[in-house]
């Protein structure tokens, strides 16, 4: 713990720190929602949210928080990803881990949906 | 930096460890090592959060989910099916009125609390400071030390409107402007931690929950009255609050918010603990001053106040925790945000320890001037059993009894005097039919008798007295000229007594004979106790 | 006095000096290695700090917290608090002792038990409650539950 030493340090900390504790405030940025496996030896769900904690921990992103979702039916296939951002929400489904490292880059990170993956979107 | 996708946070206070939280909590770190969970699940020990009667209890971010009365066996199944498959364990969920609720902000238990003194308890990691700085956390100390002069700050919570919270509700902006004018090489700064009365655990809650925002508010109040020095002065009895507050003490020196030169600037202030040993009359703040002093905890005479010659006859400003602790929010909002909140002449919020024969006791805080009827009813959720509200008992040995015909009254500092009662410190303990009021009335004399310093003879000799026929009237002894006799000897004790213990002592007799007489007359003319708890011996 | 008991109180005047203001931290600390404070400890104290034997009494006798004797080897605290006192925290205070055999305060014969009662330890939302040894609170009590619990000890 070292000595802050003005307001404006203060206030860096500050911003920093309210980036740790993201997973608990009502506002961020984007909101992941990925399913999670039905059945207790497949672990196709699992292994994308494990790639997309990966990804995120590498780009050094905090802005964000997982939400585990149970399957959706029969029109998003699992393992699927639902991103929340920007008042929109763009399902992805039917994703490997290699995808869904691409769609947080590209989707989460920078805002680009990748419309080629997208299977539903629809508004807040 | 390290992110985790789940927060956990488990409530860490007295009440919710009481209860078995380290068991829940140990099992939980267990189940997340098996499970390989460690990287993605971060388990938060944080203050109180409110519910105390449901505890232990755990809040998982994001969502928010609030699980109830834990055990350790609970943890198997929380990891396996909320950490890892998103699906809460409904069992465990909060459930009243034969509905359940997801999160604590559906409860109809919070939906009435505003929350201003507890923003940061049950929310953060009251041992890291890092948590307290990212929710605002030593800004407003910042503010005042860089960009205000002692006069503006003293303004702003003038026109506040703050009140102390101790129990009197003496201004605060007025305190710290007196103390400001005093002119002396040095004074002092104490938070009045010794919270006494029984059936109130606010400030502990507030100290174990967030002792940053007390220490920040003392520091804002050296600032303003010029004082380098505080003293926080804790009851021995609160362990963990202690602690706590150690390591919250070490992380605001080591962070440059305590000490030498703060942030760069020329202010300089420091806090130290002391610890007081079990005795009641600590809390009236000349004692306390004699107790921090190293002395017997006797009450001085005033004049001279404090804020004239106080802690080793110099300028000393005494605050409540929660006083303290509203401070930054009124210096970073405003003092017109504050008074959004409350009354005219009591603005803000109340923190209170609502217990007894209440469906959901717990620590609450709601606006001045709730009316009593809605923090037992709407938050409180009424009286459990299919029993009846009785009355209500505010202010500790101090204070009195509030019927159930003026359930609806506001809780502020002007309507409760009216009916005798007091604001006090917060404790609120709700009791049903099944409680005598005499029998309540001599409780609180035992009390007081027990606790009374010795010093002046009103106190010491006119509570044992008044005790006396206290019990000759519950043993079936009693005569009516003895309900005029309490009445004078209590008003005599009032007016005569040195210091505000005994200056309030007879305050539970005479108001539970202004509102319960007929329950004194029933046991001196029918020799019946109507509630059934007094012996009456006598009884031929 | 007996020398064992000396480390403790001059580690406890290290740390808080010999200025009479910390008179009552000393005494804390002192109490909490030692179990109570035995009257040659408070002399040598005296001594140390330059503070008349009469004057530590006065502290010492003031408050609750300190013992000048030898204490249990459980000491049960049943709150008296104003919410136990409205759940019946009475009743537990009676059970115990008659389980016992012992009024409040006193010691049982073999100096194993005493049972003391609290004003309030601020567990009220789990009342009635009683602590053992300080530390261990056990809540939400009846009389039949507080005996279990006891019991446990014996």
């Amino acid at each position: 713990m070292e000595k802050i030493k003005s307001i404006d340090e203060l206030r860096r900390l500050k911003e920093q720190s309210q980036a740790f504790l993201k997973t608990r405030q009502k506002d961020v940025k984007v909101k992941i929602y990925i399913s999670v496996d039905k059945e207790e030896n497949t672990n196709a769900s699992r292994d994308v949210l494990l790639a997309v904690l990966d990804e995120l921990k590498e780009r050094d992103f905090s802005d964000f928080q997982i939400i585990e979702k149970a399957p959706m039916g029969s029109d998003i296939k699992e393992p699927f990803m639902a991103l929340e951002r920007d008042d929109l929400v763009i399902y992805y489904s039917n994703i490997t881990p290699n995808m869904a490292r691409e769609i947080i880059v590209s989707h989460a990170i920078k805002g680009q949906i990748v419309s080629d993956w997208v299977s539903k979107r629809s508004n807040l | 930096m390290k992110t985790y996708r789940i927060h956990a946070l488990v409530c860490a206070g007295t009440q919710c460890l009481a209860a078995g939280g380290n068991g829940f909590k140990d099992a939980l770190v267990e189940e997340l090592k098996q499970h390989g969970l460690t990287e993605e699940v971060l388990i938060v020990e944080t203050g109180c959060m409110g519910s105390c009667q449901l505890g232990p209890r755990m809040v998982v971010y994001p969502e928010g989910i609030m699980y109830t009365r834990l055990s350790p066996e609970d943890a198997k199944e929380i990891v396996e099916e909320d950490f890892l498959k998103g699906r809460p364990v409904t069992r465990l969920l909060w459930k009243q009125d034969e509905k359940q609720f997801l999160t604590l902000h559906e409860t109809p238990f919070f939906a009435k609390q505003t929350r201003i003194v507890l923003r940061n308890c049950g929310f953060i990691n009251p041992e890291d400071i890092t948590e307290c700085i990212a929710q605002g956390g030593y800004e407003s100390l910042a503010r005042c030390i860089t960009e205000m002069t002692p006069k503006d700050v003293i303004k702003i919570i003038k026109d506040s409107g703050l009140r102390g919270r101790g129990g009197a509700g003496f201004p605060t902006g007025l305190k710290w402007e007196l103390a400001n004018k005093q002119i002396s090489d040095t004074k002092y700064i104490i938070c009045n931690a010794d919270e006494g009365d029984p059936g109130a655990y606010m400030n502990r809650s507030v100290l174990e929950g967030d002792p940053h925002s007390v220490l920040e508010g003392m520091a804002i109040a050296g600032y303003a009255v010029g004082a380098q020095k505080g003293f926080i002065y804790i009851r021995a009895e609160y362990p963990l609050a202690i602690k706590r507050l150690e390591i919250a003490i070490k992380q605001a020196r080591m962070s440059g918010l305590l000490g030498k030169g703060i942030l760069g600037t020329n202010f300089s202030f420091d806090v130290e603990l002391r610890m007081g040993a079990g005795a009641f009359v600590c809390g009236e703040e000349t004692a306390l001053i004699n107790s921090t002093e190293g002395k017997r905890g006797e009450p001085r005479k005033k004049p001279p106040y404090p804020v004239e010659s106080g802690l080793f006859g110099k300028p000393t400003v005494i605050n409540n925790v929660e006083t303290l602790a509203n401070v930054s929010v009124i210096i970073e909002k405003g003092a017109d945000f504050f008074r959004q909140f409350g009354t005219d002449k009591s603005p803000g919020t109340k923190a209170f320890s609502l217990v007894g024969k209440v469906n959901i006791a717990g620590l609450i805080e709601v606006p001045l001037g709730t009316p009593l009827r809605t923090i037992v009813f709407d938050i409180g959720g009424g009286i459990p059993e299919g029993h009846t509200f009785k009355a209500a008992q505010t202010g500790g040995p101090s204070g009195g009894v509030i019927p159930a015909k003026h359930l609806d009254i506001p809780m502020d500092y002007e309507n409760l005097p009216q009916l005798g009662a007091i604001m006090g410190s917060g404790g609120l303990i709700v009791m049903d039919e099944t409680s005598c009021m005499v029998d309540v009335a001599k409780f609180f004399l035992k009390f007081t008798v027990d606790e009374s310093c010795g010093k002046c003879v009103p106190c010491r000799e006119g509570t044992r007295q008044m005790l006396n026929i206290l019990e000759k009237i519950t043993s079936g002894l009693g005569t009516m000229e003895d309900l005029d006799l309490l009445e004078k000897l209590g008003n005599v004790i009032k007016q005569t007594s040195l210091c505000g213990l005994g200056q309030t002592a007879p305050n539970p007799v005479l108001s539970t004979l202004r509102h319960f007489r007929d329950e004194y007359i029933a046991h001196v003319k029918d020799k019946v106790c109507p509630a059934n708890v007094c012996s009456m011996k006598a009884k031929k | 006095m007996e020398s064992e008991k000396i480390p403790a109180v001059d580690k406890e005047i290290r740390k808080w000096g010999t200025k009479h203001e910390s008179l009552i931290q000393v005494l804390h600390g002192t109490q909490e290695s030692l179990g109570y404070l035995p009257e040659e400890v408070l002399t040598y104290i005296a001594k140390k700090m330059n503070v008349s034997l009469s004057k530590i009494y006065g502290v010492v006798t003031f408050y609750n917290f300190f013992k000048l004797t030898k204490d249990a080897e459980h000491v049960i605290t049943t709150c008296l608090g104003t919410a136990c006192y409205v759940k019946g925290g009475e009743a537990i205070l009676n059970a115990l002792c008659n389980r016992l055999d012992i009024k409040p305060n006193e010691i049982t014969k073999d100096g194993r038990f005493t049972v003391r009662t609290v004003r309030c330890v601020g567990c009220c939302g789990f009342a009635p409650v009683m602590v053992v040894d300080g530390k261990d609170i056990h809540g939400k009590l009846t009389p039949e539950t507080a005996i279990d619990i006891l019991e446990k000890y014996m």
